[in-house]
């Protein structure tokens, strides 16, 4: 912590030259050694914040360049200020010496960071020389083979005098210059075994075959081909096949997923074909016209279509779904009032307020009037009738007592003088 | 194939063709015992007793009605004696008292268990072999 205000006045003479670093920043965490946190602070790279800033933990990559910009940026100017500031104070320090040392060993850290960040990729390809097969032209087939293409960033090279020396080749041999070309680039290409130290950015094999289009041979799927065709027996056989026949035909599980081709579907592509509407159904249920004519034959007719369509239950459960629709089992969960759906829209005053429909015939006194208001309050007390059979209870009554009106009256029950 | 068809018809024809049999009547042209014997009555007894239930339910709407008038205290007599010979006029099966259960396998009319409409014998024959719901051997 006390050499850093020296550092202070490297960071001026390095700023121009953190334009190489940029790629590789490491940003060291707090809590690790101060010796570190010096010599990455002498390097220039880290900017020497003084704990003003809360220094990111993590050891940075290339994606964070842009943000490592920033910080670069903001704490540099914060670090002028203050190195100004020190440097007024300490102008001769002793350890001039040590400074020299420090800039030396800067810029050998300089020069292999450079060297790393313009070196060529390493290619994947190991040193060792292996008998390979003929070279075939690679089809784009499959999407893992795409996808491997292109997930390849490192490429064999090849010397581009040997690219010339391929065209020359192919324009003497005459024919289809653009196929002979590309196989023999694929043959050089097997059998180089150039190393990673090429200076030269070598042309690159995707940007040759940039404009061309690769032979497809169209493959029949697996399943197509014809297995163990026999030629000794000269009959058909097709529908008696033995158990064996049967399992060949059988798609086998085999480790490699066989390749489908797969016809794409359009859902919405077509217009709407509009048969299976509800409306379309309904006209048809009511377009069926039902003769009287043969009503024993239609019965007979129907029972023949429910019988061919209807099997026997395979298992208990479709013995209960049998039953459920019959109506012998209860649905779940279970509904008290099932079967008395119509009466949820019979208000509970049509069932109690019946003194309504004695207005108008029944006198309002008497042993009729006292009869008929017992009537209506039974009646309105009993839950498992309808309305209408109450009503029709009423009725009744009503047209009896018109009959017998004439009784009542010599009686005395009726008041003849309402 | 002629039983399960005829099976559709005895349910909804059971009217209008008159209750000789349980099923169908069978017209002169065919052969006798055409059909099985499952779908019908195991008694003529029973078949009687299904008509007269059959006319309980008929006149069940006019019989209460009536029996209403005559059995209470505030109607005037003359009223009730009116009613009275009204519901004798009615048909004698149409009364509930006419009727008497009796087992639906066997037609026997007594020993019955209600819940089940069977007889006794029936009814142990059914819960032995585990057809009745919920019964079993009582053990204490």
């Amino acid at each position: 912590m006390k050499d850093r205000p020296q550092a202070f006045e490297n960071d001026k003479e390095e700023k121009p030259e953190q334009s190489y670093d940029k790629k590789i920043i490491f940003q060291v965490n707090h809590d690790h050694h101060t010796n570190e946190r010096q010599e990455a602070s002498q390097m220039g790279e880290l900017p020497v914040t003084e704990g003003k800033h809360d220094i990111n933990t993590d050891f940075s990559c290339n994606e964070k360049q842009v943000r490592s910009e920033d910080e670069l940026t903001m704490p540099q100017d914060v670090t002028v200020s203050a190195s100004k500031e020190e440097q007024v104070v300490k102008e001769h320090s002793p350890v001039e010496k040590s400074d020299d040392r420090r800039a030396t060993a800067q810029k050998k850290l300089h020069d292999l960071l450079t060297s790393l960040a313009s070196a060529d990729p390493i290619p994947v390809e190991p040193m060792v020389r292996l008998s390979r097969p003929k070279a075939r032209q690679k089809k784009t087939g499959t999407f893992k083979e795409q996808k491997k293409a292109t997930e390849q960033p490192t490429e064999s090279v090849i010397e581009p005098e040997l690219v010339l020396a391929t065209k020359e080749v192919a324009e003497s041999l005459g024919g289809d210059v653009e196929t002979t070309e590309s196989e023999l680039l694929s043959t050089l290409r097997l059998h180089s075994t150039s190393t990673s130290c090429d200076d030269k950015p070598a042309i690159q094999l995707s940007d040759l075959f940039v404009g061309m289009k690769v032979e497809r041979n169209p493959r029949k799927p697996v399943k197509d081909l014809p297995r163990h065709k026999r030629y000794d027996q000269d009959t058909q056989q097709s529908s008696p096949r033995s158990g064996v026949e049967y399992q060949k035909m059988w798609p086998r599980a085999t480790g490699r997923p066989v390749p489908r081709t797969l016809a794409r579907v359009e859902l919405f592509g077509t217009e709407h074909l509009d048969i299976f509407n509800a409306k379309s159904l309904e006209c048809k249920k009511e377009a069926v016209p039902t003769s009287t004519l043969l009503p024993v034959w239609e019965v007979a007719h129907k029972w023949e279509l429910q019988q061919s369509v209807s099997h026997p239950n395979d298992n208990a459960f479709t013995e209960m779904i049998q039953w459920t629709k019959q109506g012998k089992l209860w649905t779940f969960p279970i509904n008290n009032e099932v079967g008395l759906e119509e009466e949820k829209s019979v208000g509970f005053h049509e069932h109690i307020f019946l003194e309504q429909h004695l207005e108008g015939w029944c006198p309002r006194r008497g042993p009729i009037r006292h009869f008929m208001e017992l009537v209506c309050t039974g009646l309105s007390k009993n839950p498992h009738l309808t309305v209408e059979r109450k009503q029709a209870h009423i009725q009744w009554y009503k047209n009896y007592f018109a009959e017998k009106e004439e009784i009542l009256k010599e009686i005395g029950a009726i008041e003849t003088s309402q | 194939m002629a039983a399960s068809l005829s099976s559709l018809f005895t349910i909804k024809l059971i009217n209008k063709i008159p209750h000789t049999s349980g099923c169908l009547l069978q017209l002169p042209t065919c052969s006798l015992h055409t059909t099985s014997v499952a779908c019908k009555y195991p008694n003529w007894k029973m078949i009687k007793e299904v008509k007269n239930r059959k006319a309980v339910k008929d006149f069940a709407f006019e019989r209460i009605n009536v029996n209403a008038l005559r059995k209470n205290k505030i109607i005037p007599p003359a009223i009730k004696e009116i009613a009275d010979k009204e519901i004798a006029a009615l048909p004698r099966n149409s009364s509930i008292s006419q009727l008497h259960k009796r087992c639906m396998l066997t037609s026997r009319p007594r020993g019955l268990v209600t819940r089940w409409r069977l007889s006794r014998i029936v009814w142990r024959h059914e819960a032995d072999y585990n057809k009745l719901s919920g019964v079993q051997r009582a053990m204490w």
